[in-house]
Formats: C-alpha cells, structure tokens, sequence
C-alpha cells in the first residue's frame, strides 16, 4: 500500500464502494442471501448511514435497520433519518423506520424479507437480535435459514481499506489534538468532570463525528490494597468519572475514544496532576519498561507474524505478562472501538496463535506495568500492519516523563 | 442532588433517596417477573442493568451486542452483576454476587451457570441476543423456555415513581440550563460545532457529562428537498449561522440513567431580522403540539397521537412523534411516518411519561422543531418543565 499523506482527505464514495465490494465477496462465498444488519458499527459499514451519537438506550429504538440482498449493489435501508442515508441510495431503497423490539417491526421485517426472497426462501444472516427478533424472526420465515452475521461482518472488517486507515488517523489526531489542550488543566484541584467538559468541547470544536466513551481519568492508588477490591486481582481499570477533585502527585491512567465518519480513536496515557509534576526514579523505570514493551513488539508486527508472537516479545524479560488480566496486550480498533483482533485474552495461546497479522490490520497496543506499592505506566499506542512491518498513527507525547512524540 | 447550578430551580423537591429507588425498582422487577412465571432474567442492557441493579457503569456510545451481564433471579431475590471491580456496584449487592468478565465465551458460561437458581430454571427472559449465545445458551439449557424479557422490564419500568420522575426533572433542569446559555450564545457568524462545544461545558459544569444523544444546534434548511428525503438537519458538517436562519436546538443529558432532553427552534439575528415568519411556524406547531396533548390520555390508543398530529393540518414528519421516556428513550414508540405493516396499537396507560415532538416546516423559510415532555395522568397530561425556556415563552 502506497504510504498515507499527511494532508490525505477521506474519500467517502471511495470507502462506501470498497466495503461493498468486500461485503458482496463476503456474502457469495458464505452463501448468504440476504444480510440483515442492526448493530449500529455494522448498519454503519452495510450502508455508509452515519447515526448521531446517542446513548445505547435511543440506539436500540430509534436504529436504522438494513437488508442488504445477494446481488444487489445498494442495501435496503429502513431508516429513522431519511435525510441522511447516502445520495446514491435508490429510492426504492428507503424504507420508513422499522421498530425491531416490538414484534409488529419484527413481522414487517420477516414480511420484506419473504417478498424479496420468493417462496424458496434462502439464507438469511442476522448480526444481532433484539429479543422480539430472537424470539419470533425465525418462526416468522419457515423457508428460511438463519446464520451468524456477526462472524462476517467481523470477518470484512478485519483489514481496513485506505480510507477507513484514513479515517482512524483522522479520529486519533482530533483526539490528541483535544488533549493537548486538556493536559495544561491537569492541576491540583481539577476535577474530573471539568477535564471531560473540556475535553468533549475540544472534539466538537476540531471536527470530531462524535464522542464515544464517556472520558476516563482514573487516580491509581500506589497499592491494590488501597484501590476498589477487583474480582481477578489486577488493577481495578476502568473506572467511572465524576466530580472527583485531583491531588498534586496522583497517578492519572487517561482513555478517551471519539469518532470521525463512525471510526474510533483511542487514547491512553499516564499523567501525573501538577503544576509542574516530576516522575520519580521509579515512576520513569516504569515508563521505560513500558516503552520497552512497545519496541519489542512493534519489531514483530509485519504481515504472516502471529498474535502469539507478539504476546511472547511483550512477556520477554517481564516477571509477569505486561498487561492487565481482564483486557489484552492489543486489540483491534475500527467502527467499534475494540474489535477483533484481540491479542493476549484469557482466550489463551491457541487462540494467540491462530491470529494471523495481515496488511491493513490496526493494533491498538495497550501493555500496562504495574508495581505493587509504586502505582504503574500504562498508555496506547495504534499501529497498522503495513507490508513492510508496521506504521504508527498516534503522535502524542509521554509527557510528564518525555516530551517527544510516541 | 443539591448545590449543582443546573439544579438549583429544583431546589425546593427533596433529595432523591436512591437507596429506596434501586429497592421499589428491584421490587417491580421481581413483581413483573413473577406475574409472568420467568424466573431467571439474563440482562445486558444499561437501561435494564440501572433498573434491576443500580449499578454504575461505564458510558459508551450506541449500541453493543448481547452478553448476559446483569441476572435477576426470582426464587432468591438476588442480582448477579459480571464486573471488574467493586466501583460502582451498590452496596446492597454482596461481593458473592459479582462474577469477572471473560473473553472466553466457555469460561464466562461456566460463570453464568455457576449463578444459584440459572441451572434450574424453566422459563427464561432476555433482553436481546446474539447467534453465538443463542447456540451457547440453548446447549446449556436445553429445557428453558425463552421469552422476552425486554419487554418484561419495559412493563416493570413503565410506570415511574416520585424518585424516577425527579431525576427526569433533573436532567431536564440540566438540559435547560445549558440550552438558555446556547440560546444566549446564537449570533451570526458563530459556528454550529462551537455552540455543542458550548453546550457540552455548560452540562459538565452542572455535574454531568453523559448525554442522551449527541446535542445538535443545526440550521434548518430553507428549501425543502424531492421526497422520500426529509426538510430537516440532525448531523454532517458543520455551518456558521447567518442571519435570519432559523436554528433548530435538540439536546439532553442522563441524570442517574435517566432522560432529559429539551427541542426548540429560534432565529439568528443581532439586527431586529423580522421573526414573523418563525411565529407563524412556532403557531402552527404550537397547534400540533396541542393537538397531540388532548388525547395523551391513559387509556387513549398510541395511533390517536398520530391521527390527532395530522388533525392540526401537518404532514407527519420523518421523526418520532412521540416515545416513552425513563431510563433513556423507551416505549412507546410512535413514529410519523410509519411502515404500513409496523404499528403499534397499545393503549397510553402504562407509560407515564412521554415526549411529544412536531416539525412544521414552511418552503423558503425553514422549519420549527419543539418538543414537550408530559406526565400522563387522568385529569390530563401534565407539561414537565422547569425552567423557563425563552423561545417556547414568546
């Protein structure tokens, strides 16, 4: 793949096209005749239909709902936002708002899909149900098979197009771009709650589609003992912001995540609360082993490298595995803000090993080192698969500890 | 819930006691789960999650896919929350009850079946699904039942007690309270994304930082475009206002897992433009509105919203008209213009709070967007709202 260019702008016919094409593929060689998508991210990819942001109760009854059929270029899509499905769209194409919690939405949608698939019936492939969908979709359409669409759509959004690589890169410079106006307020007294205000406001202001995670900046205590008791006995991450005031000296593990055009950034960092805050020898050998990390494996990140590989250059010289238990040592980013790959689960070394890294997949790199007693170093770096090995998209100093860029 | 500035026109109601919220919504749950024989319910959504658990999570945008994440169990009484830590969870939840997530679909079953009373179950509700648990969940349990247990919390949530009904109050408070320092803020030449930004700040700075949707301060178009399209703006890029537009505001927040939100329409000007063409709008809306507010009556069937909208002489819009509002946005949901074969005839009884929304929109000058939230009750529908909101007081 050609490099990116810095001023590259996201081309939007263009990255439509390519994921229809990959979804056409996708769907002949797993013989699905029709793909019914409802999972906001998926719609999102199936239609180019770009949702408002919302909370997640608004996003199951007032969703776009789309029926994309085997063979034709352009999906059908019912949608609460007419004004806001793609141009290209045929008219006959758009459909009034269906409810599928309800079961009269649920009969409305069986109804098109046995009209568009004739008395034969066929495959018809769900990502999600609701529960009305889970309970009377399938009785619905007697002729019909039902399949697993989640695995697809996983499956087509493994390897990003350029313009969706364009698109995270967009998301992750705006999300930076916001915290290097957020990190000046980080000062003893600050609460958490003004960090986000003003972190949201930033986003709006440079161009941001959305946000996407409501804003973390979690104060680790130095002991697990003197932090919320977790249930696997790593470090209690991610916790929920409020109106807690920050203390000159804490520890700060920072996440953020908003959207351009549906795909996600994501940012971690570790800050400490100043004025003019000042690591100690401890703190930076942390930061150092952290870094460390990070080098050895993005040395092994090039296509036909295995998610096994990684896992065992980031354990190297570490007394335990470099990341916290719950989560993984990389994950995958795109139009969810952690998909698939997963590097470093509980899934454990077979499923490690069966990961196999391809061009134009994205990592998002999230080693974390802890000391017991001394708090720890954590922060995200995103890396794509590139042909060569692998290009970084994040750009963002480790201040306190360095001032230079990731 | 005192001493917040967005809160403060509240200050005269008592403090919500959120110890006996979560116990009167648990007790409910258990109530509905009983009058309908489930007796385990596997939960994963936020809205469901508050009801039943009262637990504080992590606010991510849209929607994710099914995980069981919150059981209730009838025959003992108890939650089961699948969590990281104890940040959070209400104290009134043992740590027993709490599993650990797990990336293995296998090991995190064995961590739902370890669940006291999952096992034995006959009849089981669910508030979603995905292909994958529903193969998983049906070789583990092949003797259940399953139901929809979506449904089942929307009865158990529909009715809202004084507690429920004043955190809705208070996230509209916030709402308002931000909306008036946008309102303030509409000049020409300023842009559509710095009066978000405004109103982001001005909530966080009331205490609260999760939003209902994303709020939007859009111009309205002035022509209207070839159907099946639909006059209105509710995303894409951002404009600078000029004047004598017309802008449409749309924003709320969630206060303890409830909704807020407030809709009104103004015109942009520093020069005395002439706001008669938007009082002849906000006219024809107001109209509507009332229109819509006769029949809001318990008892009253949901398609009469629709009926009473096209009595005022408006077209129904490609928007929802109306919707249930608690945890976030809920059933009903009557939409305007509706699939021929997708409606829904429930009577308004058991929803008690409802928003109602109209847009009028006028050829070369725009269109109006409002929207009131109301309390059902016998006497009539009661207005919820506590600030003066100078566009709708013109």
């Amino acid at each position: 793949m050609q490099p990116l260019l810095a001023e590259e702008a996201v081309d939007l016919e263009r990255l439509r096209r390519e994921r229809g094409t990959r979804l056409a593929t996708a769907m002949t060689e797993s013989g699905v005749d029709a793909l019914v998508t409802i999972g906001l991210p998926n719609v999102h990819y199936t239609t180019g239909l770009e949702s408002r942001g919302c909370d997640s109760a608004r996003a199951h009854y007032e969703r776009p709902v789309a029926v994309t059929l085997s063979g034709d270029p352009h999906p059908h899509i019912f949608a609460p936002s007419p004004e806001a499905v793609p141009e290209d769209l045929p008219e006959d194409h758009l459909h009034p708002s269906l409810c599928v919690e309800t079961g009269h939405g649920v009969r409305a949608l069986a109804g098109f899909l046995a009209a568009k698939l004739g008395h034969g019936g066929g495959r018809v492939a769900v990502d999600e149900y609701t529960a009305a969908m889970f309970e009377q979709l399938s009785p619905a359409l007697p002729n019909c098979e039902i399949a697993d669409g989640s695995r697809l759509m996983a499956g087509i959004r493994l390897r990003k197009t350029r313009d969706e690589l364009l698109c995270i890169r967009r998301a992750q410079h705006i999300n930076e771009q916001a915290m290097h106006r957020v990190l000046p307020l980080l000062r003893s007294g600050v609460h958490q709650n003004e960090l986000s205000g003003a972190f949201v406001s930033e986003i709006h202001a440079l161009g941001a589609s959305s946000n996407e995670i409501d804003p973390i900046w979690q104060v680790i205590a130095p002991s697990l003992s003197d932090n919320p008791f977790s249930l696997n006995g790593d470090v209690p991450f991610p916790r929920t912001s409020s109106g807690h005031r920050l203390e000159r000296g804490d520890v700060v593990w920072v996440d953020t995540g908003i959207t351009v055009h549906g795909y996600a950034s994501d940012f971690g960092r570790t800050w400490i609360v100043g004025p003019d805050p000042s690591p100690t020898l401890r703190q930076r050998s942390q930061f150092e082993r952290w870094k460390d990390v990070i080098a050895r494996v993005s040395e092994e990140i090039r296509p036909g490298a295995s998610g096994l590989d990684l896992v065992r250059a980031a354990e190297r010289g570490e007394p335990t595995r470099p990341w916290m238990d719950h989560f993984y040592l990389a994950h995958g980013v795109g139009l969810n803000s952690a998909e698939m790959p997963l590097v470093g689960t509980d899934m454990g070394e077979a499923f490690d090993a069966s990961i196999e890294l391809r061009e134009g997949m994205v990592l998002v790199l999230e080693p974390a080192i802890w000391e017991d007693g001394y708090a720890g170093y954590r922060s995200e770096e995103i890396a794509v698969v590139w042909e060569d090995g692998c290009r970084f998209l994040s750009d963002f100093p480790y201040t306190p500890f360095e001032e230079t860029p990731a | 819930m005192s001493g917040e500035p967005g809160l403060s026109s509240l200050s005269h109601e008592p403090p919500i006691d959120l110890v006996a919220l979560r116990q009167e919504r648990l007790a409910r749950c258990l109530a509905e789960m009983k009058r309908t024989g489930v007796d385990v319910l596997l939960l994963s959504r936020d809205s469901n999650a508050t009801f039943a658990a009262g637990s504080r999570r992590l606010w991510y945008a849209g929607s994710r896919p099914f995980g069981p994440t919150c059981i209730v169990v009838r025959k003992t009484g108890a939650v089961h929350l699948m969590t990281v830590h104890e940040d959070g969870i209400p104290p009134e939840i043992p740590r027993e009850n709490l599993y650990g997530f797990a990336w293995g679909t296998s090991t995190f079953m064995a961590s739902v079946m370890a669940v006291p009373g999952v096992d034995e179950a006959q009849r089981i509700g669910v508030d979603a699904m995905t292909p994958a648990y529903a193969r998983l969940l049906k070789d583990a349990l092949p003797q259940v039942e399953w139901v929809n247990g979506e449904e089942l919390m929307i009865r158990a949530r529909s009715e809202k007690s004084p507690a429920e009904l004043a955190c809705i109050r208070g996230a509209m408070a916030i709402t308002h309270s931000a909306i008036n320092d946008v309102l303030a803020a509409i000049e020409p030449g300023v842009s559509e994304a710095a009066l978000r930004s405004l109103f982001v700040r001005r909530a966080a700075e009331y205490g609260v930082t999760i939003p209902a949707f994303e709020a939007s301060f859009l111009v309205s178009p002035r022509e209207a475009p070839t159907a099946p399209s639909f006059p209105i703006r509710r995303s894409g890029a951002p404009r600078a206002l000029r004047e004598g537009d017309v802008v449409n505001l749309d924003a709320g927040i969630m206060l303890a897992g409830y909704e807020g939100s407030v809709a009104c329409s103004t015109v942009c000007t520093n020069s005395g433009h002439s706001v008669a063409p938007l009082a002849s709008l906000a006219q024809r809306w107001r109209d509507t509105m009332d229109s819509m507010l006769e029949v809001c009556l318990p008892g009253r069937p949901i398609t009469e919203l629709r009926q009473a909208y096209r009595k005022s002489g408006e077209p129904l819009p490609a928007m929802l008209i109306a919707h249930g509002v608690g945890l976030g946005m809920e059933p009903p949901i009557v939409p305007g213009i509706s699939h021929p074969e997708d409606t829904d005839t429930t009577p308004l009884e058991r929803h008690d709070v409802l928003a109602l929304q109209a847009y009028v929109f006028e050829d070369g000058v725009g269109g109006y967007l409002g929207r009131e939230i109301v309390r059902l009750t016998p006497e009539g529908p009661e207005v919820l709202r506590p600030l003066d909101l100078k566009p709708l007081s013109q």
